[in-house]
């Protein structure tokens, strides 16, 4: 029998806020076993959204 | 339009109309009739129709990819494209129903080796509910903004393998209708958002997980998905996926 014991971090924004690293959004990340809280910060959720904004491709 | 290239083509579609001036159809008819205006375009012709009609509006093009970017199909139209010589030589040269209205089901067919295939916003707004990539190069280079839009899409046919895709955070955003993808083992290397699917199958949601390379001692790459999505992660599920060294958003 093997027991192990995972740890998982959880960041959750506050309200209002999205939590960001530049590349990826969310209200809640789980992060990796080598990703760290201070990869991410936070930024409004207008912010957010603004960012993440779609660029319509042209053909 | 669609793109013909002086080679001989054979149709069995009955009707394709293109946006803008002339209509893909007139056009198409137009350069590959005069293309191959000898016996060759009776022969192609009589022949290309009658197989077209056994194995349901089959096109088949000698090398090049097809594009039907703008056009509008009859609604619920399916179209099974033959690519048998498909040969890439830039990220350009893919198939490209980037804005295809009226089409349903998408079944593309190519037994080629390529290098690697460039999807860029190869089906993004298109109407397209059921895609068939089952026997078509499925070593993607490029899934930037692939299915963007695609907010009917139900089904994607074909184990994508993604091992030396790129990503833009647009490659499945809004396809609020998608259930079925499938993701070879170990091959996802980079960040890639799926955020508007809620209706993943669990076994589209454990083909991802699946999919996600072991990432461990190197820098985490992020799996967005849906909240609902999240929400339903089991814990294993959501220990083999920050174990790998993804963080889920």
């Amino acid at each position: 029998m093997k027991q192990s014991t995972i740890k998982i971090t959880k960041l959750t924004a506050s309200d209002g806020m999205t939590l960001t690293n530049g590349e990826a959004y969310g209200k809640e990340i789980f992060l990796g076993c080598n990703d760290s809280p201070d990869n991410w910060h936070e930024i409004t959720d207008a912010e957010a959204e603004q960012l993440q904004k779609v660029e319509e491709p042209v053909e | 339009m669609a793109y013909i290239n002086g080679n001989e083509i054979t149709f069995g579609v009955t009707l394709i109309q293109g946006s803008g001036g002339g209509g893909g159809y007139e056009q198409g008819y137009s350069a590959g009739y005069t293309a191959g205006k000898s016996d060759g375009y009776t022969d192609g012709h009589s022949a290309g129709y009658e197989q077209g009609k056994i194995d349901g509006n089959v096109l088949f093009y000698a090398k090049n990819f097809p594009s039907f970017v703008n056009a509008t199909f009859p609604d619920g139209y399916e179209m099974t494209i033959n690519m048998p010589n498909f040969s890439p030589i830039n990220d350009y040269e893919h198939p490209r129903f980037m804005n295809t209205k009226g089409i349903v089901k998408l079944k593309l067919l190519s037994s080629a080796i390529i290098d690697g295939l460039s999807l860029t916003t190869a089906f993004s707004s298109s109407t397209i509910k059921e895609l068939d990539l089952s026997e078509f190069p499925r070593n993607v280079k490029s899934m930037a903004s692939t299915f963007l839009h695609c907010n009917y899409l139900q089904k994607i046919l074909g184990e994508l393998d993604l091992t030396n895709a790129t990503f833009n955070g647009y490659e499945f955003h809004n396809c609020y209708a998608l259930e079925e993808v499938r993701v070879k083992a170990g091959t996802l290397y980079k960040s890639m958002a799926i955020a508007q699917s809620d209706k993943l199958s669990a076994e589209s949601v454990q083909s991802i997980i699946d999919g996600l390379a072991d990432l461990t001692g190197g820098t985490a790459q992020v799996l967005t998905l849906h909240a609902d999505v999240k929400a339903k992660l089991t814990e294993t599920q959501l220990a083999t996926i920050t174990q790998k060294n993804w963080s889920v958003a």
